[in-house]
């Protein structure tokens, strides 16, 4: 009888931007799969056009937008930036829903993004809020 | 593990390339290629850096030589330790005739002071002229009132301005000051100090040796503005600068070469209303921008190799290139080249004009180069002899692979005459190719099939007062002459246009009778009838064409014209060779015009 040995290996690897020790290997702390997508889009949803030298058209205009009225136009214009950045610049992700909600207490908006990675089959979710600073 | 393979690229992207190229090898991670990805933003500022630090590193080292630097502040400071000192603009100058008329018994002295204005103007732009020193005329005593007496004032281009520094501490090093204009012609600059007059001192000067530390004297350097500075001694050479000195420096700012070709002045003097110039010496000339980055390349090096002395027909070039501005192209030759040994022959083309004045050549021979050639070498200023070349083409193409029309294509080349005039003729020894014509002719359209030119060579015939300036013309070149008495009754391979004699109701010219000998007609109801069959001889080996009639011709110039054995024209040492655009013809025959094809004679038309 042939047996199978299914090995759980990373697809996709990342170290990880706040630059945390692993206390074991005492090497560069690193993120795996859905947590190293997190990580990508969380910098690319924080990154504007023009921000990247060479690259201006790296990014999007969240910050813009966060300082127009709070209306569905206004989530409408965000959804569809928030779409669009990463469609563009995040292959590894299939989008399968935007959802973002007025955060009006506290002047910000919600964000929450449910997607699957291109080699894996479980569904991702990615939380954050938008808030403008000034 | 791979290496980055390249390390030569410089663009950000081509960088970013070499890490990826680099990343794909590791194993460790796999998210290199993904914008948004940690390692990606890390690659990017890894190709930032890099592309900043290969950019900086390439400018510094470009910079660093004379040969590559760009930044004319750096060309300078490297010229400077060659002991180059770049030339300034230099003003456009020429000499006046001012006449005066004595008003009294009284009235013996007149004097024009430096600073005088001649105003002129070129198109639209007022122009200023002035001198530089003072000219003092004296009527004899005896002299009736109302007689007039002439003077001759050299003027030049631009506006005099005085600037005003103070010492601010005793110096102990050089002091320097800035002027406050770039277009300063540095020879004007006058420095006085306290009241004294300072000596300048360029490197070339000897007297630089003999500077103790008492010597009034100043130097003059371009500075990193492109403006000059004054620089005086430090106390160990020239005479340093004391606290509330008083220093004056006056110098001509001026328009270079607008200056150039102007030829009426008028002059207004205070308390002299008598004041007219009455005739000038010729068009000003010796305006000139300042030296270029360029030309600072080029002649940088050769000054230094010169050492200031003209011994070789190189250093004579550098030479009268750093110190005469207004050269468009010149040609040094010994004289044992032309059967004059002991003499060294200089032959140069002014931008502003065809030839140098007497003024300016005996300027440049006392002021220029006596000073530092070789005592026992005589040099010899002489004009340039310009041939202009008439050209006929006749270009075939294919009217299928026309985008314009055929006149447009005709103005085509008839405009690359132009451009052959400054990219492969114009200058001295410049011979002309047909092939080279030919070649530009083919890639200026696509629908050239073929182009062939027939050239001839003409030169303008000058006369003062009924004599002729000069009596041989020198062409050069073989000229066509396949058998004796060749196309004797058509007026040979010479004619000229007409021109009026002394004394002479109808027109005359010249044309040639196929045995060397050149005909004077006289026109008349457009026949020749011959005056003189023997007024001169034409030689069709060497070029050489020969007046011996004394035919007092009352135009001052008219045009002789030859055609010369070869399409190929030979520029030698004091020839200049220039494409006469409007009397050159340009024709366009389509390939399919075989009618018009076989009766255009391709090879000559006479």
């Amino acid at each position: 009888m042939v047996q199978h040995t299914f090995e759980n290996k990373n697809v996709y690897k990342d170290f990880d931007l706040s630059f945390s020790r692993n206390p074991l290997t005492n090497d560069i702390g690193k993120k795996t799969d859905a947590n190293a997508i997190n990580q990508s889009m969380k910098m690319l949803l924080s990154t504007s056009f023009y921000e990247r030298p060479f690259r201006p058209q790296v990014g999007s205009n969240l910050r813009r937008i966060l300082f127009e009225p709070a209306d569905p136009i206004t989530i409408q214009d965000l959804r569809a930036s928030i779409e669009s950045l990463i469609l563009n610049y995040e292959p590894r992700v299939q989008i399968l829903d935007i959802k973002i909600n007025d955060n009006a207490e506290n002047n910000a908006y919600d964000l929450t993004i449910e997607y699957s990675l291109v080699n894996l089959v479980q569904t991702q979710t990615f939380k954050t809020t938008l808030r403008r600073l000034r | 593990m791979a290496d980055p393979a390249v390390i030569a690229n410089l663009d950000f992207d081509t960088v970013k390339d070499d890490l990826v190229t680099h990343f794909k090898s590791r194993p460790e991670f796999s998210d290199y290629e993904f914008t948004g990805s940690s390692l990606n933003l890390l690659m990017d500022i890894l190709s930032y850096n890099t592309h900043y630090y290969s950019l900086a590193s390439n400018f510094l080292l470009n910079e660093s030589f004379l040969d590559s630097a760009l930044l004319r502040k750096n060309v300078v400071s490297k010229a400077k330790s060659l002991n180059y000192v770049p030339r300034s603009i230099s003003a456009s100058s020429t000499t006046v005739t001012v006449t005066f008329t004595k008003q009294s018994s009284s009235d013996n002295l007149v004097i024009i002071p430096a600073g005088t204005a001649f105003i002129s103007a070129v198109g639209n732009v007022s122009l200023t002229f002035y001198t530089k020193q003072d000219y003092v005329l004296q009527f004899d005593s005896l002299t009736a009132v109302g007689a007039t007496k002439s003077i001759d004032v050299q003027i030049f281009e631009g506006s005099w301005s005085t600037q005003r520094y103070v010492g601010d501490k005793n110096y102990t090093d050089f002091a320097s000051y800035e002027l406050p204009k770039n277009n300063i012609d540095t020879s004007t600059l006058t420095v006085a100090v306290n009241g004294t007059r300072y000596q300048k001192i360029l490197p070339e000067d000897e007297t630089l040796f003999e500077a103790k530390s008492n010597t009034r004297c100043y130097f003059v350097e371009e500075n990193r503005n492109g403006g000059y500075n004054i620089i005086f001694g430090n106390g160990i050479v020239g005479k340093p600068i004391q606290a509330n000195d008083e220093i004056l420096v006056s110098c001509l700012s001026t328009s270079g070469e607008v200056g150039n070709g102007v030829s009426k002045f008028s002059v207004s003097l205070a308390g002299r209303a008598d004041a007219t110039v009455t005739s000038v010496s010729g068009p000003s000339t010796g305006g000139s921008a300042k030296e270029t980055i360029q030309s600072i390349k080029d002649n940088a090096p050769k000054w230094f190799q010169a050492q200031y002395r003209a011994v070789t027909v190189n250093d004579y070039e550098a030479f009268l290139k750093k110190k005469f501005a207004d050269i468009q192209s010149i040609s040094v030759y010994g004289g044992e080249d032309v059967g004059f040994p002991g003499k060294v022959f200089i032959c140069i083309k002014p931008k502003s004009a065809d030839k140098l004045s007497n003024a300016t050549k005996e300027i440049i021979k006392k002021e220029v180069i006596k000073e530092s050639n070789v005592v026992t070498v005589r040099p010899e200023i002489v004009d340039p002899k310009i041939f202009k070349l008439r050209l006929d083409s006749v270009v075939v193409y294919d009217k299928t692979r026309l985008d314009s029309s055929r006149e447009i294509l005709k103005t085509k080349v008839s405009n690359l005459f132009d451009y052959v005039n400054k990219n492969y003729v114009g200058t001295f020894m410049s011979s002309f190719r047909e092939s080279n014509l030919s070649y530009e002719i083919k890639n200026l359209d696509q629908s050239i099939i073929s182009s062939n030119t027939r050239v001839k060579m003409s030169t303008d015939v000058t006369s003062t007062n009924f004599y002729l300036d000069t009596y041989e013309y020198q062409f050069n070149n073989k000229l066509y002459h396949p058998s004796d008495g060749f196309l004797s009754n058509k007026g040979g391979i010479l004619y000229s246009t007409l021109f009026y004699r002394e004394g002479q109701t109808v027109q005359s010219g010249f044309d040639e009778d196929g045995y060397g000998n050149i005909r004077l007609y006289d026109y008349i109801d457009n026949n020749k009838v011959y005056v003189n069959t023997k007024a001169g001889r034409i030689n069709y080996e060497t070029g050489q064409v020969d007046f011996l009639y004394e035919f007092r011709p009352r135009d001052s110039v008219f045009t002789l014209i030859v055609i010369p054995d070869s399409v190929d024209i030979i520029a030698t040492q004091d020839m200049i060779l220039e494409i006469d655009s409007a009397n050159s013809s340009v024709e366009a025959v389509e390939i399919d015009e075989t009618d018009i094809l076989k009766n255009i004679n391709l090879s000559r038309t006479f």
